[in-house]
């Protein structure tokens, strides 16, 4: 989330789309309801009259839900965006200020309405990656410049940058090349009948809709957007989020209180999990992953990514008014490296280290989805050689990919070809399960192979649940806090860190007995991993100051805090040192002896003591920069936030007597808001500490009038300001505010613009940093009833979407198959969670939804003759590829209608429409088929997230004796 | 009439997420009983004896030919004059006094079963349940009042239970305990709960309140005085009235007769009342 949960309640106007945020993320509803309460609007858009859709407002009689068929939020969106166009409906001063609209591109960049339909310019017809049909050639997703680096602006149109007002548009039509004249173009062919054409909506609905979105494009309205998996589970799941943020520019409605985009996450941690770098192209912090590309050849190559101040898909300096935080990318990655390799002696060392990071092949992808098609030979397929199985062993750390992977059937199967698998998890997972008899002779998740034939030893690990360890957890708003251990684990279930940190000893000290290797990144990378001894002998090793220890340091030599576990006989683990480490510290390289064990107090502050912001070269270290400033020096006097913010109680706990661990902050008292006036927002700033520097708004540079403008320095919603200055726009003025982005005053020198994380700090409207496109452009999922993509385009799918050729040749029904003629997609419940296994183990929460069910529309059950309770059989290509049956209770419900789907070639435009849980499994308490039997291995173009939320199925009632129900 | 406790349940701002009906599950230690999917979210289909209070989903096409998704959190009402208890054979002469009654009201207004009282667990023969028929709130087929005395667990009936319902969690109320009707009121009959109570200014469910309020995501169900709750819930239905809900309304529509107070967004019978 740019904002976070209790923000919400600052909206004029919610739309939840793409997620259903009452069922899934309940708690977020306090705030949704509190901003009804006081006036806000909701609008729910969902393919289902959903649990949230239940509380969507009325607006001139009409109630702001839309129905849109699974997969065509970008035609929504992008129906949206042209409205707010044609009407003069967005924020023109915020465009011009903050965004790129105004930037003049290369003239050879041609929109899906120019040159080749549907595509953008530089189509490659072939590519040599497996996993992608075809490639952009991004040469003219480029900016035109005045001097390298300074990109030139269309002034005709938009006048000199931040001149004053635009009080109703533009001076003078747009340049052909512009930004702003490319997106018109792009937009021109989603009118409102071509949008309800594609998504079915109704079109009354949808222009309601529209007008209430577009009027928060005043200064001092704004409006958020919940998505979440609804929104990125798509071939074209990171163009759905574009085109929510490109809404949320055309609005002004990015930085502001109230608005944001906001992906709520599905976990406690997940947010946490993605800056640690769950994901495989990126290290902590959001660091780009090392791989075969010559810019990581070494590590000068790679900061010099950084340091030219250059992001790192960026080819070109950045512009003078840009902050391009990305430019202190390379004091990250020196102080992640020392971090993880910090003995390796002085000079070269980090180039060694360097050179220890494992390097991705730029050709290939490491997502789930190839993890599972890595554990299999494949033959010869659609011009590809045969794909031999590279990956025999696998480690599910609180993952259940038998329930939660995409084409379950395939992923199960899969796990037999391993050597051996470990379950870290409280229960006995489906995936650990999956070698079991079934009953009949197969085994649970293969039915028909006899367990006997399975040679996959499996090894179960009991894990300790949330309230059994301590440690900290960071959510969707970036609100990082530490948790407590409640209870011991039962029997011999350990926590997550003394297992990996029991792992990680015992993996070091076999390494380092095998014997020097001719190539030592296959020994030396393990064998040299720092795994203590903590803190101390860095200090030690120079004869240099003791390091600061506080009361949660411990005896223990390692990550252990010298406490045996009885039960186990294994020293436990302490997740304050881990914190610790992730925090960073001065090292001896400093050059400062009385630095040196000290914490990094912030990644980026002035320090009298020069005890702040980290360095390169080794002097610092630190597992994650974002999270440097969490776990500080106890008593340390810097506050590298914000001097002038008073604190209920007195004090600012920013930087108050509990300091150390920030983390540990419980101040439920809202910020005192003296600076300016205007109501309570619920910053919090004294509860738990947010990334980064506890900014709970980020780019929050963009709620004020920019450098330039008469009010420069002034929120554009005074009611509900984030950060403020005085008159002239020098003074920061802020007590009560946020922290405030970019650190300069915008009516003073230097000032920068407020995106600071791009080089030309300017959000991306046009956004060349994509695979698929610099626009977002509607393409049909992957698996599609429509036989031609609906705008009349030659591409019925993304061009670059993510797919192995094996699922091509294989899981792929044919577009418009009369055998699947349904739209099909998956969803979860309030009552379950996940794969199940947290909610499914317990009976309480069985009996509110005790069974997998299949939601469709009354008249497709009277079609079928199902009626409500019934059985149904679902099947899809991957059903019948794999042979396994998908069985699901009915909900026949007013809650799905039948689609209108005008254009996409389907029989009589109209299709049916249903959607599955897919929460259950054959493992727990109560048990059900998984939605995932149904889904396919296929995946968006950017993330490679499986493609979940949209596929093609037909259905049939199941009787108790032949014969069954017909098809459809 | 004496300041009593009174529980809004604000439909209109309910989300349906059941997590009243597990928390009060939780709290009174209920089991979980059986259940299959009928094709409706609501489950177990009523309040039975291991459910105090069931969330009924309900698909209504009103007036403008809007679909709507509403939730009805279904439970006791403790009536100001509990007909339940003045048909219940161990509430009243000859059998009280000498005996404490089956069915006690607090004079704060909550009516909670004293389970060691109710004949059906004493397996006395004559009672025949007669809460359960005389509680005028029925529901279900065939329509039972709120009093429930089975459910179904692990294919086996369980059914020798005193009479289960909805105790306004007397218990969390600073552990008051079930005592005579004529015993004198005591500060632990609810007065000493004053500043647990809601003001209904965005303050946070004070932990002593009902399992069910405290876990309400959205503050649904609120606890306060009643003359502090039946003003407020009036103002929450005219602003429904103004916001797309003409029918909107309170129920039951005598907002004294009962400590458990609706706003609903629709008339009555829409969710089958
Ligand atoms: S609703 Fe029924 S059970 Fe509850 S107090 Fe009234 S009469 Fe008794
Ligand atoms: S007040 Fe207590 S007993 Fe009544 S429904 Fe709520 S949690 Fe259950
Ligand atoms: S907990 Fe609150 S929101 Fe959830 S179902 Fe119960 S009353 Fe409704």
């Amino acid at each position: 989330m740019t904002n976070h949960w209790n923000d919400i309640e600052n909206s004029d106007v919610i739309m939840i789309i793409g997620s259903n945020a009452a069922e899934n993320h309940p708690i977020s509803f306090k705030y949704v309801i509190k901003a009804m309460h006081n006036g806000g609007k909701l609008i729910v858009v969902d393919p289902r009259f959903t649990r949230s859709a239940s509380k969507a407002s009325t607006s001139n009689g009409i109630m702001l839900y839309s129905k849109m068929r699974s997969g065509t939020d970008i035609a929504f969106m992008n129906g949206m965006m042209k409205h707010a166009i044609d009407n003069g409906k967005v924020n023109w001063n915020y465009l011009r200020d903050c965004t790129n609209a105004s930037y003049m591109l290369h003239p050879g960049f041609e929109t899906c309405r120019e040159g080749n339909l549907g595509e953008f310019s530089g189509l490659q017809p072939e590519t040599t990656k497996r996993h992608r049909a075809n490639n952009y050639d991004k040469t003219t997703w480029a900016y035109q410049y005045v001097v390298a680096g300074q990109p030139l602006t269309d002034t005709a149109a938009w006048g000199a940058c931040n001149s004053g007002d635009i009080a109703s548009g533009l001076l003078a039509a747009p340049h052909a090349d512009s930004v702003w004249a490319k997106l018109i173009n792009q937009l021109s062919t989603y009118t409102i009948s071509e949008v309800c054409d594609i998504t079915g909506a109704d079109p009354t609905t949808l222009e309601e809709i529209y007008e209430v979105y577009t009027d928060t494009c005043a200064d001092n309205m704004s409006a958020c957007i919940m998505y979440a998996m609804g929104s990125t589970q798509h071939t074209y799941g990171t163009q759905n989020v574009r085109s929510y943020a490109m809404m949320q520019l055309l609005m002004g409605n990015t930085g502001v209180a109230g608005g944001g985009i906001n992906a709520l996450r599905g976990e406690s941690n997940v947010q946490g999990s993605t800056d640690m770098c769950l994901l495989w192209h990126i290290l902590p912090g959001y660091l780009a992953a090392t791989t075969t590309k010559a810019a990581h050849k070494n590590r000068t190559q790679y900061n010099l990514t950084y340091t030219a101040g250059k992001a790192p898909l960026d080819v070109t300096p950045g512009d003078p008014v840009s902050l391009t935080w990305w430019s202190k990318g390379n004091r990250y990655m020196d102080s992640l490296l020392q971090a993880w390799w910090p003995l390796e002696g002085a000079a070269g060392s980090l180039n060694t280290a360097y050179d220890y990071l494992p390097k991705a092949d730029n050709n290939r992808a490491y997502s789930h989805i190839d993890i599972f098609e890595d554990m299999v030979t494949v033959p010869p397929v659609g011009g590809f050689p045969e794909k031999v199985q590279e990956i025999f062993g696998l480690m599910c750390w609180g993952q259940n990919p038998a329930v939660g992977g995409p084409s379950a059937s395939f992923e199960r199967a899969n796990l037999a070809n391993l050597d051996w698998l470990v379950s870290v998890d409280l229960w006995e997972t489906e995936t650990a399960a999956f070698w079991k008899p079934d009953g009949s002779g197969g085994s649970l998740g293969i039915p028909g192979r006899a367990p006997a034939t399975i040679n996959t030893t499996v090894y179960q690990l009991p894990a300790a649940a949330s309230y059994e360890k301590e440690g900290s957890v960071c959510n969707s708003g970036r609100w990082s806090q530490w948790r407590y251990k409640a209870a011991e684990p039962p029997g011999l279930a350990m926590d997550d860190l003394s297992i990996m940190s029991e792992l990680a000893q015992r993996l070091i000290t076999a390494y380092q007995a095998a014997p020097p290797s001719p190539h030592p990144n296959l020994r030396d990378p393990v064998a040299n991993l720092w795994w203590g001894p903590y803190c101390d002998p860095l200090a030690v090793a120079t004869g240099g100051a003791t390091p600061h220890e506080d009361a949660h340091g411990g005896a223990g030599q390692n990550y252990d805090d010298g406490a045996t576990d009885s039960r186990t006989g294994l020293l436990h683990a302490n997740p304050h040192k881990v914190a610790w480490e992730i925090n960073g510290y001065w090292c001896p390289s400093c050059g400062v002896p009385g630095n040196i064990g000290w914490r990094v107090d912030c990644f980026w502050a002035n320090h009298p003591a020069g005890r702040s912001t980290l360095q390169t070269n080794g002097a610092t270290s630190s597992g994650n920069w974002l999270y440097c400033s969490h776990y500080v020096n106890p008593g340390d006097p810097i506050n590298c936030f914000d001097t002038s913010t008073t604190f209920p109680g007195g004090g600012a706990p920013d930087d108050g007597p509990l300091m150390g661990n920030r983390q540990e902050n419980r101040d439920p008292v809202d910020v005192v808001r003296t600076g300016y006036p205007g109501t309570q927002i619920g910053l919090y700033r004294g509860w738990s500490v947010c990334w980064p520097v506890n900014r709970r708004i980020i780019y929050n540079g963009a709620s004020v009038y920019q450098p330039g403008h008469p009010n420069v320095g002034q929120p554009l919603a005074p009611q509900k300001w984030v950060v403020a200055w005085d008159a002239a726009g020098t003074v920061f003025r802020t007590p009560g505010g946020d922290v405030s982005d970019g650190y300069k005053p915008p009516g003073g020198a230097g000032c920068r613009m407020p995106f600071i994380m791009h080089r030309e700090g300017h959000a991306h409207l046009f956004g060349y940093g994509r695979q698929d496109g610099p626009f977002p452009e509607h393409y049909e999922p992957w698996d599609t009833v429509c036989t031609q993509n609906p705008l009349g385009t030659p591409h019925l799918n993304s061009p670059t979407l993510f797919r192995h050729p094996r699922a091509q040749a294989m899981e792929r029904a044919t577009p418009g198959s009369p055998q699947f003629p349904a739209v099909a997609t998956t969803y979860r419940l309030t009552e379950h969670w996940q794969s199940g296994q947290m909610t499914r183990n317990n009976p309480r929460l069985c009996q509110l939804q005790p069974e997998a069910f299949v939601e469709l529309s009354e008249e497709l059950a009277t079609a079928l003759g199902i009626s409500n309770g019934d059985t149904v059989q679902i099947k899809t290509q991957r059903t019948e590829l794999y042979g396994k049956r998908m069985l699901a209770k009915a909900c026949v419900t007013k809650r799905f209608k039948p689609y209108s789907l005008v254009g996409g070639g389907v029989p009589d435009d109209e299709v049916h429409h249903v959607g599955v849980i897919w929460h259950y499994g054959y493992s727990g308490h109560c048990t059900g088929h998984s939605a995932n039997l149904l889904t396919p291995h296929c995946g968006d173009a950017n993330t490679a997230i499986p493609e979940s939320k949209a596929f093609t199925c037909n259905l049939r009632k199941i009787n108790p004796t032949w014969p069954h129900g017909p098809w459809l | 009439m004496a300041n009593h406790a009174m529980m809004l349940i604000d439909t209109s701002k309910c989300i349906g997420c059941k997590a009243c009906q597990v928390a009060c599950q939780q709290w009174h230690s209920l089991p979980a009983e059986d259940t299959t999917f009928e094709g409706s979210y609501t489950n177990p289909p009523d309040k039975s004896g291991a459910n105090f209070t069931v969330v009924k989903y309900i698909e209504h096409v009103d007036g403008n030919g809007d679909l709507r998704f509403l939730f009805f959190p279904d439970r006791c009402r403790h009536c100001l004059n509990p007909v339940c208890k003045a048909a219940c054979p161990a509430s009243n002469p000859p059998h009280t006094p000498p005996h404490p009654p089956a069915i006690h009201v607090f004079p704060w207004g909550g009516v909670a079963i004293n389970e060691s009282r109710c004949n059906n667990a004493l397996s006395k023969d004559w009672c025949n349940k007669e809460c359960e028929m005389a509680c005028p709130f029925k529901t279900g087929f065939p329509p039972k009042g709120v009093p429930r005395f089975e459910y179904e667990k692990d294919g086996q009936p369980v059914n020798n239970l005193p009479a289960q319902k909805c105790d306004f969690c007397y218990d969390r109320f600073g552990n008051a305990d079930l005592r005579g009707d004529n015993d004198p009121p005591t500060p632990q009959d609810g007065a000493r709960f004053r500043g647990y109570f809601s003001t209904f200014s965005g303050d946070p469910p004070h932990s002593n309140r009902p399992a069910c309020e405290v876990a309400c995501p959205t503050c649904a169900l609120r606890v306060s005085w009643h003359t502090v709750v039946i003003p407020y819930a009036n103002s929450r239905v005219s602003s429904l009235q103004g916001d797309g809900f003409p029918d909107a309304c309170l129920y039951p529509p005598t907002p004294v007769g009962t400590h458990m107070l609706w706003v609903l967004q629709y008339r009555p019978e829409v969710y089958g009342l």
